[in-house]
């Protein structure tokens, strides 16, 4: 497919071509073949403009190398000036090193493992597919309660394929997820939030129905709370009273629980949406993937003062974001993850000191 | 003109004969109209209705032939459960290749109306009276009392109590559509499957219950005529309501009340229809109820429009 679009631009004569992501659907063999192909492309005095979040396919293929993060130009030069290593913490950012983003925790961490786990993944092995790319490979984790976990890592890197796993719509090939000690492998998403599961995804795709209002929204991930649905039959009361409290609580500006959602800014609905979940009082193990993302620092930091709140009753949250500061600002231990694997888990006062660390772990 | 006119109202509002065959004909439209309705609000668009009335009402027309020996209390249940049974299986097909194959159930269920159609004839004609196209009588006991007899209203309408079969139905689906968590569920899924998914609910699942029950209610649908009124199932007898009841429910704005009220219009434009036979046409009046159809759908779709805009 990529090689009949290059036919097609060259034989229009082109002289630049441009490849947003070409390797994203090959396997290894096809992006030997395209690098081939790139190669005898350059010996006759093409540009290529080569567009990759993947690092060794950087230092493979490219002769200049320019690092671009949130839209601006960070670093850049002739590829032996860089390394797998000053890449990545180019692609993280020197921010890490600013202290007055880092606010560190004031719950212990390190009392948590003493405990229980209350959540294991044991080995988890997924296969590649149109929609999940990402292959998770033989990925172990332990999370205990009364901590947060972060999952960072280069976008791609598997953050959307093991949150999948988690709400049971990746099917694993192989390894075994327990929540406190049984096995949830087999249950399908309901069945995992009964057992105290709480997940907040994207908000529009996975998370919210705009067209719906927000009580509906409320009850929607929720129905099998029997204060809020009798039997069968749906306690209006109570939904609605749960609703306001939800509002109330995560300072939601919405004029009327009975809007839909789609009247509510991004923003009101993020906190909605968290806040739903949060109220879940019987939910033990939380897993927020980009709670605070396209939020102001304000919003972002009540958030994760409400995110925080949940280690008081002992829940373990996981948070897998791509804002590192956000990472580093909540989590006690973080887990890097790249191609796939588990890459490392660093502490954020490690990462802090030095981010040559993380970025080595997101380069492998 | 004045002819005509005076023609209809007094076939349609001047005898209780009258007023009894509109009510017979928005029997059918209702109960098969509330299956849509179902289907529609799930985000599925069950186009089979036509086919899944057919087949199932063959299946509780031959439930009534061999259960003559049963009586009405235990028979009548046994009839409705197998005439359910059959639409609600026929419905399945298209549910397993949707929730399964990913096939789209508008161009599985409009193939399958084909297969009904040619599935109910064949088997039809297996049991048929001799000479004729429909299967024997069933037994007068199974039959379902014209008001009439019941009431003493309606005379020679073959209007039954299937009609407050269909009105409690429209009210038990109401109830179930607004306060049940299957009908909130049903809705949001209509609304976004993804999210529904990520909400814990069952899609696959789902799909089949939904389709199970859409079908089961287009075949009671048919049980209207062959319980009420011929007491015998006939080849192809449906004559369209299968279609007929997409518009009504999409006109009803998939509300099961509404959709009572747009039954009644509907079934009263097809007695019109019938009246007036001998100065206009019939097709007249088919062409008229087209119109309206498609001035309802424009206003609809232009009110659906601005509100989005």
């Amino acid at each position: 497919m990529q090689k009949l679009e290059i036919l097609k631009a060259l034989y229009r004569d082109a002289q630049i071509l441009i490849l947003d992501e070409p390797t994203q659907v090959l396997g290894v063999k096809g992006v030997g073949e395209l690098f081939k192909i790139l190669r005898s492309l350059r010996s006759v005095g093409k540009t290529i403009i080569f567009i990759t979040h993947k690092i060794p396919e950087v230092l493979a293929i490219a002769d200049r190398v320019t690092v671009l993060r949130r839209g601006a130009v960070v670093a850049g030069g002739s590829i032996g000036e860089f390394s797998a290593d000053t890449l990545a913490s180019y692609i993280v950012g020197e921010k890490i090193i600013n202290p007055e983003l880092f606010k560190p925790l004031t719950t212990n961490g390190s009392a948590a493992q003493d405990k229980k786990t209350a959540l294991e993944l044991s080995r988890i092995v997924t296969a590649s597919t149109k929609e999940f790319p990402m292959a998770l490979k033989d990925l172990s984790l332990r999370v205990y309660p009364g901590e947060i976990v972060g999952i960072y890592g280069v976008e791609g890197n598997g953050q959307k394929e093991l949150f999948n796993v988690l709400t049971g719509h990746l099917p694993l090939k192989a390894g075994d997820l327990i929540l406190g000690e049984q096995s949830i492998t087999a249950l399908p998403l309901r069945a995992r939030m009964q057992r105290g599961m709480a997940f907040v995804g994207e908000r529009q795709t996975q998370g919210f129905i705009a067209s719906l209002s927000l009580w509906e929204n409320v009850i929607l991930s929720r129905t099998y709370d029997a204060a809020l649905v009798r039997w069968w039959r749906i306690v209006l009361k109570n939904i609605l009273f749960l609703a306001e409290r939800v509002v109330e609580v995560f300072k939601v500006k919405i004029p009327n629980i009975k809007e839909p959602v789609a009247s509510l800014s991004g923003g009101n609905q993020q906190k909605a949406l968290l806040g739903r979940e949060i109220a879940k009082t019987q939910a033990s193990f939380y897993v927020l993937k980009e709670p605070t993302r396209g939020m102001d620092i304000k919003s972002t930091n009540f958030l994760h003062d409400k995110i925080r709140e949940l280690l008081q009753r002992d829940a373990a949250v996981l948070v897998i974001s791509n804002e590192l500061a956000e990472i580093l600002r909540l989590s006690h231990r973080v887990a890097v993850i790249a191609r796939g694997r588990l890459a490392g888990i660093l502490t954020p006062d490690e990462i802090q000191l030095n981010p040559q660390r993380l970025g080595a772990l997101l380069g492998q | 003109m004045m002819d005509i006119l005076s023609t209809l109202t007094q076939h349609l509002f001047g005898s209780s004969y009258g007023i009894g065959q509109v009510l017979f004909r928005a029997t059918p439209m209702i109960l098969c109209a509330l299956g849509a309705s179902i289907s529609f609000r799930a985000g599925l668009f069950n186009i089979g209705l036509e086919g899944q009335l057919l087949v199932g009402s063959l299946c509780g027309a031959l439930a009534a032939g061999a259960l003559s020996g049963v009586s009405a209390w235990l028979g009548l249940p046994l009839v409705f459960f197998c005439a359910f049974l059959g639409g609600s299986s026929f419905a399945l097909i298209a549910g397993y290749l949707r929730a399964k194959r990913n096939v789209h159930e508008v161009v599985s269920t409009m193939m399958l109306n084909f297969v009904a159609i040619g599935l109910t004839n064949f088997v039809t004609k297996v049991f048929a009276v001799p000479e004729t196209t429909h299967t024997s009588e069933i037994a007068p006991h199974l039959w379902a009392p014209r008001l009439s007899r019941a009431l003493g209203i309606f005379e020679g309408s073959a209007v039954n109590i299937l009609l407050f079969f269909a009105l409690a139905l429209a009210v038990l689906v109401f109830y179930v559509v607004y306060q049940t968590r299957f009908g909130l569920e049903t809705k949001a899924m209509g609304h976004s499957s993804v999210v529904a998914s990520y909400s814990g609910i069952d899609i696959d699942k789902r799909i089949f219950q939904v389709m199970a029950l859409s079908g089961g209610l287009a075949a009671w649908a048919g049980l209207n005529f062959v319980l009420g009124y011929k007491h015998y199932f006939e080849m192809n007898f449906s004559s369209g309501v299968g279609f007929l009841a997409i518009a009504i429910s999409l006109i009803a704005g998939n509300h099961p009340l509404i959709i009572i009220v747009v039954s009644l219009f509907f079934a009263l434009l097809e007695e019109a229809a019938l009246a007036v036979n001998v100065h206009v046409p019939k097709e007249f009046i088919q062409v008229l109820e087209a119109a309206i159809l498609m001035g309802l759908l424009f206003a609809a779709a232009k009110k659906s429009r601005l509100k989005t805009a």
